[in-house]
This record gives structure tokens, C-alpha cells and sequence, in this order.
């Protein structure tokens, strides 16, 4: 081929200086600069040149033009209303604002006013799925795990801040003291200012869990009648029959959400549940003894193959793999 | 499965977080790219929020060939040629700017032979593999040094080089073919 021959005239090790050379990188290699504009070079040279030139130019602002496209997808309702992943559904306590909906709808005008303001947005993440981001209109975020739903309306923040939550969540939210910010959690609602803390609450029937990372939470139960003040670190828990909180020191406890785990001389047998909770990872050892040995080590969101590894490392173990299934037999 | 794969997988389906970073990671890049053919900074910025949008709605359907990266610059660029022949006019004011910058080539057939090939730089990234054109693009682009590139990728400088080296390499054989 004809531009083989040109790119042949030159070694790797003479594209990587020039490349230098043209970027501004380096000193000018003036021999081989010689040669390669000499070659038809200028051109190119010129050209790679310039597009570096363009940053000169005015700024981009990133941070705006994302939140036009943004805003312009939640206006289309596209971001979080239609997709394959996320099933639509309506819950129960919901169901009876259908139905009013329904009655609303032969009314006419009426209908078209409760369509656009209260429309609910319902987000839902499947079984493998975690961490889904969902980012609110008054720039809070809320990061899901898996089989969880969050609720919120279409006209969130305009009146106040409200959502309600089924399964996990970590919350991020932007401090707004006019606009106290409401998770309806099931058995018990949690309010709060600007903060971030994470929830649990299965179903309707389960306790409320909530973990502090910053600020100030309360944890209320639905009558109001039992409150609960959460400092950072605390886990508060809110059941009917019981309320209360601990001092945090379980240092994965949003594991989930940041892929960080932390093992101090723990047995492998909680090391392997925290992995299948993180990394989607099933570890299974045959051999009971190993599930018995301790682990001191630390994960950051590295890949499967890298912890089975240093896992057998440390053990003297072999694995066979299956999927994210992982065998682990003595050597 | 490659990294990019599992980021076309993750907006596919909806991924919001994956849409955005792909967004924040590319947008720079494709403005500046867009500029070079559009001329007009506000135009630039548009087709490439435009882009994103229309990508979001229809992202069950991407398809793609090259890298995920040359995928974004052939999409930026079939948009701004499509935006090119629709205005004409601009297209005047587009050659003269061209003119400008290449004012140390006297030769008219210099000029017209220069846009032709600024047209050939999406093909140029298309051929590059991902990380390759990542690099090239955060260089080139973004402007940024080889160490800044070096240190935001978690890679070695020496990682950086051999890349752009493979860049320049693709860059001249795409300007020089016929």
C-alpha cells in the first residue's frame, strides 16, 4: 500500500517523539522533524498543531451545557419514565390517586392540571442493578440499590421536597432550610436539611433503618409520636414496637454505593457475603475450613478477577469460575 | 468485555449516571471538533447538545461499529456537515476563517486542500482503539499536558506517549491517502 510505505519511513519510537515534538512536549528532535515535514509533513503538522490552538478559544462550560441537556430530557420526560430496564409501576398507597386520577380524567380540564402536577415518577431497579443515580431537580442525588423504588412527583421542589422509598437508597441532598427534605420510608419518615444518609426499608412491614454519613437526620415514626436524632455514624432503627440507635462499626455499611470494602482479621465467611453484596461475586468453598480463615485487607472498586485473586494469594487457593460464580479448592 | 461495551450496555438501558459521564467526558472534545467544522462557538455547542439529547432518546437503538469514541465524532461530524449544507452562508464566512489560519500558506489549492482534510479528522479517531483516541482527543482538545492525561487516566506518561505516537502515525496516513 502506497501510506505504508510514508508510515514505514518512521519507527514507533520516532512517532511517539514527533507526536511529543509537535504537542509542545518535548524538544524539537530537529533531524527527525526535518525529515518528517520534508515528507509531506507540514500539513499534518500543521493541522495537529492547530486543533491544539482551539482551547484558546472560549471556554467550555461543561457544568451548563449538562444541565441544559438534562433538564431538556426531564422535560421530555425520557430520563426517567421510559426505560427497558426500570418497570413503571404504581403502589399501592398510590393506587387511589389513580383511581381519583381516573375520575379526573371526564372531567377535562381538570385532568390535564393533575397530569402535569402531580404526575408521579416512579424509579425502579431490578435485582442486578445497583447504584442507579437518580439526580433531582434541586441538584440532590439518590443512589439506589437493587429491587429498590423511589417516588417522587414530576413537580419536585416546586411546593416542598418529598419522595418515598421501598428497599435501599443512599441520599445526597442540597442543603435548602426553606425546603426540608421528606423521605416516606413505610413505618417511619426521615427529615432532613441538607445531608447525606442511606436507608433501608424492604417492605411495609419491615423496620427503617438509617445510617448518618453527614449532617443531621430525624427519624420519626408515622405518628409522630416517637422521634429519633441521628448525629453522623449513628444507625437509627424504627420499628412499631421499638425505636432507637447505635454507634455505627461496621466500616462497609455503604459498601454497596461505594465499592470501598474494609476487612480487619474478618472471617471469610462475612468476606464472602460483603462480595456478593458489592461485587455481585458468589465464592463458594467447598472445604469449610477456608470459610473459618481471617482476612485482613482492603477492596476499591476493583474487578472480580483481581479479588478472587488476591484472595487465593493469600490462602494458597485455586478457583475455577463460572459466570460470577467462583470455586475455591485448596492447592 | 471491554469497558466501552459495558458503558453502551449501561445507557442502553438506561443508565443515567453512565450517560452523564460519558457526556461530561466527551463533551469538551466534541465542541471543539464541532467548531473547527461550523466555525460558530454557539453552533458547536448546540449540535453537541443536540447530539446527546437525541442520543438518550433513541439509545436502545445505538449501534456501533468503531469505538465508542469514534462513534461520537462520526455522529458529531455527519451533524455539522448536515448543518454546513444548510447554511451556506456560514459556509463564505467558514473559508475565510480557514483562510485566516493558514495564512502562511500562500496557495488557494493549499486552502481548499486543508478543509478537505479537517473534514478527514472523525475518520482519523474512528480508526484509532479507544484509550488511543481518548488521549489523543485530551490532548489535542482539552489541551491537556501529558502528565494531566497521564494522571487522570491512571496510566504512565510513558502510556501517553507511545498513544499519541500511534495518533500522529494515524493522523498522517489518513491526511496523505488518496
Amino acid at each position: 500500500m502506497k501510506e505504508k510505505m510514508n508510515t514505514d519511513k518512521f519507527t514507533d519510537r520516532d512517532w511517539e517523539d514527533l507526536a511529543s515534538t509537535l504537542s509542545g512536549e518535548k524538544e524539537d528532535k530537529s533531524e527527525l522533524l526535518d525529515r518528517f515535514l520534508a515528507d509531506k509533513g507540514n500539513i499534518t503538522q500543521e493541522l495537529w498543531q492547530k486543533l491544539g490552538k482551539m482551547n484558546d478559544e472560549k471556554e467550555i462550560n461543561v457544568e451548563k451545557a449538562w444541565d441544559k441537556v438534562y433538564s431538556r430530557i426531564n422535560e421530555s420526560g425520557y430520563m426517567t419514565t421510559q426505560t427497558p430496564a426500570r418497570i413503571i409501576r404504581i403502589r399501592n398507597r398510590f393506587l387511589k390517586i389513580a383511581a381519583a386520577a381516573l375520575i379526573l380524567l371526564s372531567l377535562g380540564t381538570v385532568s390535564l392540571y393533575f397530569a402535569t402536577m402531580n404526575k408521579q415518577i416512579v424509579v425502579t431497579t431490578a435485582n442486578d442493578q445497583k447504584n442507579l443515580r437518580v439526580s433531582l431537580p434541586d441538584g440532590s442525588d439518590i443512589f439506589l440499590n437493587r429491587n429498590t423504588e423511589l417516588i417522587y412527583r414530576a413537580n419536585f421542589g416546586k411546593s416542598g421536597r418529598h419522595a418515598a422509598l421501598s428497599g435501599e437508597a443512599f441520599f445526597e441532598i442540597n442543603p435548602d432550610p426553606s425546603k426540608p427534605f421528606i423521605v416516606d420510608a413505610g413505618k417511619a419518615s426521615i427529615e432532613v436539611i441538607g445531608t447525606s444518609f442511606n436507608i433501608i426499608t424492604n417492605n411495609s412491614d419491615s423496620a427503617v433503618e438509617v445510617y448518618v454519613e453527614t449532617g443531621k437526620v430525624v427519624l420519626s415514626d408515622n405518628t409522630g409520636t416517637q422521634n429519633i436524632v441521628l448525629d453522623p455514624g449513628y444507625v437509627g432503627t424504627m420499628d412499631t414496637k421499638f425505636s432507637g440507635k447505635i454507634l455505627n462499626e461496621n466500616p462497609n455499611y455503604i459498601s454497596w454505593k461505594t465499592g470501598r470494602l474494609v476487612f480487619d482479621r474478618q472471617r471469610l465467611e462475612i468476606v464472602f457475603k460483603d462480595l456478593k453484596l458489592v461485587y455481585d461475586m458468589d465464592i463458594i468453598a467447598d472445604d469449610p475450613e477456608i470459610l473459618n480463615e481471617t482476612w485482613t485487607s482492603s477492596i476499591d472498586n476493583q474487578s472480580q478477577e483481581t479479588i478472587i485473586r488476591l484472595i487465593c494469594a493469600s490462602f494458597n487457593l485455586r478457583y475455577t469460575q463460572d459466570g460470577n460464580v467462583y470455586h475455591l479448592v485448596k492447592e | 468485555m471491554t469497558r466501552e461495551t459495558e458503558i453502551i450496555r449501561r445507557i442502553r438501558q438506561g443508565d443515567e449516571g453512565q450517560f452523564e459521564s460519558l457526556f461530561r467526558s466527551s463533551y469538551i472534545s466534541l465542541v471543539r471538533y464541532a467548531k473547527s467544522l461550523v466555525r460558530d462557538h454557539d453552533t458547536a455547542e448546540e449540535i453537541v447538545q443536540d447530539f446527546f439529547f437525541r442520543l438518550w432518546q433513541d439509545r436502545e437503538k445505538i449501534k456501533i461499529d468503531s469505538s465508542l469514541n469514534g462513534y461520537l465524532f462520526r455522529a458529531i461530524h455527519n451533524r455539522c456537515i448536515h448543518w454546513i449544507n444548510h447554511n451556506r452562508v456560514v459556509m463564505k464566512h467558514a473559508t475565510e476563517m480557514t483562510y485566516k489560519s493558514t495564512e502562511n500558506t500562500d496557495n488557494p489549492s493549499d486552502i481548499i486542500q486543508y478543509k478537505e482534510l479537517q473534514l478527514k479528522i472523525a475518520k482519523i479517531i474512528e480508526h484509532l482503539p479507544e484509550r488511543c483516541g481518548r488521549i489523543f482527543c485530551m490532548n489535542r482538545f482539552e489541551g491537556l499536558k501529558y502528565a494531566e492525561i497521564a494522571k487522570k487516566l491512571s496510566v504512565s506518561v510513558k502510556t501517553v506517549e507511545a498513544n499519541m505516537g500511534r495518533a500522529l502515525k494515524e493522523f498522517r496516513r489518513v491526511l496523505t491517502e488518496q
